[in-house]
């Protein structure tokens, strides 16, 4: 069984690892096995008696839902997709990127009375976004290089994260909307923010004086 | 197409054999916790009609029910909540019965979750609820009655805290916002996200009174010990806020006085259902569950939805989660009983089977053996684990078994059958 007093904490692999990274190590917590990682698949900071795993983004929300792990730090996209309970407590102001809808040039998707087709990785983005809108679409789960769908032909337009337009801009491919911003976001587990109160809230305040810090970094 | 005979939906489970019996130890610890007060049994259908949890205030998604239809093609529902048709029969059926009223039950609810997330969908709820009287006392002694029933079930390391619905309603209304910035501030507040609440809060909020939205900001990070709710009594001077913090103080007060104050604590960043509850709200937790095992609150508006307006309070238990704590901690009872075998010819099942009744009297489990010959019997015995088998062939003689390593024996005179029950008792200790 872990320790009661242990705070674990999910990264999400990938490119909100890497930032995840330098934000804890700019708070003073020890990444040291993280960076160095070999085929380990926890890693363990003694000073501040945290441990670390790292899962795919999906994964992440499953883990903190069932308070297997206290803490995790995921993608707001993930947090739109999933359904679940957990308290978002922090944007790390990382990772930062937008959903949008893209489609070939030209494409009207208010035009006609035809339904119009939307290919996707996050279906239910997608769904509350048009439903917000009042606006009935036919939703197409792709699992990757979304882009291809309208390419040929399986849809109008998708519904994608866009980070620098670069992707879409060879597959000749243009944003039509911004559906929201995203960024990589802290969420804990109900049951672990009140049975270890002390030790969570401490390390999302040195989290935020590190965000706090590179704010005003960029801004001044 | 494909035949689901040997499968079972998803989300189900079968329970079995020391699962199974830990499980009904447990329902029946919850359930002496409630009779001893004075709660009344209650066991409502199973299948209700979908009406019944269909409306305002309805905390259950109308997706997360199993529908179904009855013969002339109204919706029913498999009951996705227990409180819901106790408001239901109290409302018509207990016209002339005199209030307050404690219910209590055990039942299972059926509700869909998202499959492959590791979530049952029939969830096994035991509960309380008190109806027909809104009191300190009735709010305090439902709060109470929840932290014995988990204690008496061996639960020790838990927390139980206590929120106020009234409190953010009466805050949230002065700062007149349209239901949708409502919602968002919800959602902040609910999720502790005080960084987002703070800079929404700057550029949405044009109209308030300072000390309400003074509270509001500080709603997030209000949970802790007792000293929050002093903390809170300062941020505000709404009204129907104060009374709020005092209703909570004065249950705590007495909560102190029983001598439970340690498995307090406070949220009151909790809103829950905002529509539902109207006063103290409350869950607990414990480690290595990532949910809550017990929530409850008080709902007075429930029943007048029904037809009369009475008060109410109470809280459910949710079985399965609380079990899979005892188990973390290592509380789960798999004790072995004394267990025994007695093998007979059929000549002798007279004498079998008084000879195990005396057995179970005296606590050990005897089975009576369904076999033809001793020699199958000893196997049998062997690949249960069941170390004693007595054999009772011959009228004035009684075998005793007792496997070490092999299957040793003894034999008795048929007239020494007490002295023998005490030789059982210590070959078994042994």
């Amino acid at each position: 069984m872990k320790n009661k007093n242990t705070v674990r904490i999910a990264i999400t692999k990938g490119r909100i690892e890497k930032y995840a990274v330098d934000i804890f190590q700019e708070s003073g917590i020890d990444c040291q096995e993280l960076i160095n990682k070999g085929r380990k698949l926890i890693f363990h900071d003694s000073v501040n008696n945290i441990d670390f795993v790292l899962v795919k983004a999906i994964d992440v929300l499953t883990y903190v839902d069932h308070g297997v792990v206290d803490i995790g730090i995921v993608g707001k996209d993930v947090l739109l997709e999933q359904n679940k309970n957990y308290y978002e407590v922090l944007d790390l102001k990382m990772g930062k990127c937008k959903f949008a809808i893209a489609a070939l040039p030209d494409t009207n998707l208010n035009e006609g009375y035809n339904r119009k087709k939307i290919a996707t990785k996050y279906p239910n983005v997608a769904r509350n976004y048009f439903r917000g809108k009042g606006q009935d679409v036919e939703i197409i789960k792709i699992e990757g290089s979304v882009e291809l769908a309208p390419i040929l032909g399986l849809s109008d337009a998708i519904l994608d994260i866009v980070e620098t337009g670069n992707t879409l801009k060879e597959n000749g491919l243009v944003i039509l909307e911004e559906v929201c911003d995203i960024s990589a976001r802290v969420v804990v587990n109900i049951a672990s923010m009140k049975l270890k109160r002390e030790e969570i809230l401490n390390i999302i305040s040195m989290l935020q004086n590190s965000v706090t810090v590179k704010e005003n970094l960029i801004a001044g | 197409m494909l035949n689901w005979m040997r499968y079972i939906p998803e989300g189900t489970k079968d329970v079995l054999f020391d699962e199974c019996r830990e499980k009904i130890r447990i329902e029946k610890l919850l359930r002496d916790s409630y009779i001893n007060c004075g709660f009344l049994d209650i066991i409502s259908p199973t299948l209700e009609f979908y009406d019944v949890f269909n409306g305002e205030n309805t905390t259950i998604a109308q997706e997360k029910m199993y529908k179904l239809f009855d013969n002339q093609g109204r919706i029913l529902v498999l009951r996705p909540d227990i409180t819901t048709p106790i408001a239901r029969i109290t409302a018509t059926k207990l016209n002339e019965a005199s209030f307050p009223i404690r219910f209590c039950y055990t039942s299972s609810v059926f509700r869909v979750n998202e499959s492959l997330f590791g979530k049952t969908n029939e969830v096994t709820q035991s509960g309380i609820e008190t109806i027909g009287i809104n009191s300190i006392k009735a709010d305090a002694e439902t709060i109470i009655i929840g932290i014995n029933a988990l204690r008496n079930c061996g639960l020790k390391d838990f927390k139980i805290e206590i929120g106020q619905a009234e409190f953010f309603k009466s805050l949230i209304e002065e700062l007149k916002l349209s239901g949708e910035n409502k919602e968002k501030i919800r959602g902040y507040v609910e999720d502790k996200n005080f960084i987002a609440l703070d800079h929404f809060i700057i550029e949405n909020v044009k109209e308030y009174s300072p000390s309400s939205l003074k509270a509001i900001k500080e709603l997030p990070k209000l949970f802790g010990n007792i000293e929050i709710i002093d903390k809170a009594l300062k941020l505000t001077n709404n009204r129907n806020a104060i009374k709020a913090l005092e209703n909570i103080i004065d249950v705590y007060r007495l909560i102190e006085k029983a001598g439970l104050a340690s498995y307090v604590t406070f949220d009151l960043g909790m809103i829950q259902h905002m529509d539902y509850y109207s006063g103290i709200i409350f869950r607990a937790f414990t480690h290595g569950v990532g949910g809550y095992i017990l929530s409850g609150g008080r709902y007075d508006g429930l029943i007048k939805k029904f037809g009369r307006d009475l008060p109410a309070i109470g809280f459910a238990i949710d079985v399965d989660s609380l079990i899979i704590a005892l188990q973390n901690i290592g509380h789960v009872n798999y004790k072995k009983d004394k267990h025994l075998v007695i093998y007979y010819t059929e000549e002798l099942f007279n004498k079998a089977f008084q000879q195990a009744v005396t057995f179970r009297e005296n606590g050990f489990v005897c089975e009576l053996s369904l076999f033809d010959s001793e020699e199958e019997t000893l196997d049998y015995a062997f690949n249960k684990n069941i170390s004693m088998v007595i054999s009772l062939i011959e009228e004035s003689q009684i075998r005793f078994y007792k496997y070490t390593k092999k299957w040793n024996h003894k034999d008795f005179e048929s007239k020494y059958l007490n002295n023998f029950l005490e030789e059982a008792e210590k070959l078994y200790e042994e």
